[in-house]
Formats: C-alpha cells, sequence, structure tokens
C-alpha cells in the first residue's frame, strides 16, 4: 500500500495550528512513522524561526521628535472663549460700582428707582431716571468720561497687544 | 481599544506629546514593512516619516472601525505601493514557482554591499526574502513578524483571504526549497 506523505500546505496548517482536531490527530500519528515528513516538518520549523527574527531597520531614537517637529501647528482646540477675559470684565465691573459709590450721591436715584412705573409712565420714569444720576454726579461728569474712555483704550490695548501676545506664547 | 481611544482625543486636541507616544508605539510595525517592501535604504526613513504624517492628517477621520494597528499599518502598505508605483517597480508579478525561479526576482534597489554573499544564517534567509515578490514579503512579515491576523492582513492589503492565505503558503513553500536548493539543512538551522 502506498504511502501517503503529509503535503506542503498540511505540514504549514500543522505548524500554524490550522488543521482541524481531526486532521491533526491524523498528521501526529503519520509523524510518529514517517522520517522523510518529520525532516520536512523540522525544516519549517527552521524557517518559521528565521522569518520571526527581526532583521528591520532602526529609526533613529529622536524619530518620534522628528516627525512632531514637521507637524503643521496643532489644531486650535480652544472654544474662543477666554476665562482671564472674564476674570478681568468682573473686577472693571467691581472697581467702577465702588468707585460710583464713593463719589456719587445716589440716594435720590436709589429712591426713583425704587419706584415700579405703570407701563404708560416708562418714558417719564427714565427722563427722571437719567435727570437724577447727572444730578448725583455732583458737577463729575468729566469723572465719568474720562472711565469710559480708559475702558476703551484698555479694550483695544487687549484685542491689539495682550491677545496676540498671549496667542503667540501658546502656540511657541 | 479603550487606551488607543484616549490618545486618539489627545492628539486630536492638539497634544504633541500624545502623538510621539503613538510613532513610539507603531513605529517598529511601520518600519517592518518599510523595510521589506522598499529596497532602497536610502528612501526608508523618509518613508516612515511620510506615513506617520498621513497618519496625523488623517485621524479625525479615523472612526475605529478596525484597529488603531491596522489602520496605521494600511497607511503604511498604500505609501509604499504609491512610492513603489511612482519607481516603476512590478508590484504584480506574482511568481508561480513552475514557472519562475526566485533568480528572477532581483531588488532592483540594493546597494551594491547587500549584494555580497551574507554569511549568516539568518542572512541567507532575509537574502532570499529580497527576492522574493513584494506581496509575498509583505504577507510574510505581517504574518510571522507582526503576529497580525489573516483578517486584519486582509484589511491591509484590500485583498482576499484566500489570497492572503495562498500568497502565504506559496511564500514559504518558495523560501524552504530556495534555502533547500542552496544550503543542507544542518546549515539552516536558525
Amino acid at each position: 500500500m502506498p504511502v501517503t506523505h503529509l503535503t506542503d500546505e498540511e505540514i504549514q496548517d500543522y505548524l500554524d495550528g490550522n488543521l482541524s482536531h481531526q486532521g491533526r490527530i491524523f498528521a501526529e500519528a503519520h509523524l510518529e512513522t514517517c522520517e522523510s515528513c518529520r525532516v520536512a516538518v523540522k525544516q519549517y520549523q527552521s524557517l518559521y524561526v528565521g522569518l520571526r527574527q527581526d532583521q528591520g531597520f532602526d529609526l533613529p531614537r529622536t524619530f518620534a521628535k522628528s516627525v512632531v517637529a514637521k507637524l503643521p501647528l496643532a489644531p486650535k482646540t480652544e472654544s474662543g472663549f477666554d476665562y482671564s477675559d472674564l476674570l478681568l470684565g468682573i473686577l472693571a465691573i467691581l472697581i467702577t460700582a465702588f468707585a460710583s459709590l464713593y463719589y456719587l450721591n445716589l440716594s435720590s436715584l436709589g429712591e426713583r428707582l425704587t419706584q415700579i412705573p405703570l407701563p404708560h409712565e416708562i418714558g417719564t420714569w427714565l427722563f427722571e431716571a437719567g435727570k437724577n444720576l447727572v444730578a448725583a454726579l455732583n458737577g463729575n461728569l468729566s469723572l465719568l468720561i474720562v472711565g469710559i474712555l480708559v475702558l476703551l483704550v484698555t479694550g483695544a490695548l487687549d484685542r491689539i497687544l495682550f491677545q496676540p501676545l498671549l496667542r503667540h506664547r501658546r502656540h511657541a | 481599544m479603550a487606551d488607543d481611544k484616549r490618545l486618539v482625543r489627545k492628539i486630536l486636541a492638539g497634544n504633541t506629546r500624545a502623538f510621539e507616544s503613538l510613532i513610539e508605539e507603531y513605529q517598529r510595525l511601520v518600519s517592518h514593512m518599510v523595510f521589506r517592501m522598499i529596497s532602497n535604504v536610502a528612501d526608508r526613513e523618509e518613508i516612515c516619516q511620510d506615513v506617520f504624517m498621513k497618519v496625523y492628517q488623517n485621524l479625525k477621520g479615523f472612526q475605529f472601525e478596525s484597529k488603531l494597528s491596522t489602520w496605521i499599518a494600511r497607511i503604511a502598505y498604500n505609501t509604499c505601493i504609491n512610492y513603489l508605483e511612482k519607481k516603476r517597480v512590478p508590484l504584480f508579478d506574482d511568481c508561480s514557482p513552475e514557472e519562475k525561479t526566485l533568480d528572477s526576482y532581483p531588488a532592483k534597489d540594493m546597494l551594491p554591499d547587500e549584494h555580497a554573499e551574507r554569511n549568516d544564517v539568518s542572512q541567507r534567509l532575509q537574502n532570499e526574502i529580497d527576492k522574493m515578490p513584494i506581496h509575498f514579503r509583505t504577507i510574510l512579515t505581517l504574518y510571522h513578524l507582526d503576529d497580525l491576523s489573516y483578517s486584519q492582513i486582509t484589511e491591509i492589503m484590500q485583498m482576499p483571504e484566500g489570497t492572503i492565505k495562498s500568497y502565504l503558503f506559496r511564500a514559504r513553500k518558495l523560501l524552504k526549497e530556495r534555502l533547500m536548493a542552496k544550503y543542507q539543512p544542518e546549515d539552516l538551522c536558525l
């Protein structure tokens, strides 16, 4: 009866662990008795060991850094809202409020503001409130104007000078 | 997978240190593929850089439908194929061992030193692999060196699983035959 040897495909499947349970039992039984198939299996085993040897070229240690250095500027992740703006805004409002309390006589203005107007009296009420505010300034109208000018200049400087500087430092 | 997601999220938020980590994690896989597919030593590092630049540029579109490693390997494979097409290196010279011998596939871009006979046993094997068609070399590397599954290799190379299995089987058979024709079995104790 002629001997049926394992084919190359069967040997590879055997070594890859891809044979069915039955196939594996048959292959192992055959290898017990067949010298030529055992040699073939050994040759494939040697080949498999060689194929697992890493002969790849080594990238330089600084490879990752060199790739990162070539990247375009990282995408902006900021939402456009800057918390420093919020803090500055709150600070400005507080300073203005305290300065107002210190310089202005607000009692008559306060009185007017506490009187809730009827809908048809709103126009008159606003006019009276404005008159009371001017009176409360006690001739210090220039103080109010200077205050507004300072705020405008600060805002302009922030837009033109501080924000571009901050952006530059973040990207650097 | 969860770690990969976290890493990708950080990179997309502009964290370049996270991208450095990604490169360090996957540069071995990429360099294996580039080493096997590109014979021109001088171009290999630049191609690896190209691969990671493409990874960075396309990361936003990565939807985690596959493993990150498979996706990166696919970019590496396509980058190498594009390079080879530009250099007019034949890609589909899928040889049949009966019709052609491996000597018909010299590595065209090899440096003169690399043609010298290699004495080291494992280098003999590498020498024979270098002479194989590109797809055979790539599949051997992905399967044996990077431990990727058939389905992952299928995804990377965009070929049917049956073709991948057939190429792998033929590549190993061819290698064994070539080595056995040149060397005695006892010389090949790798």
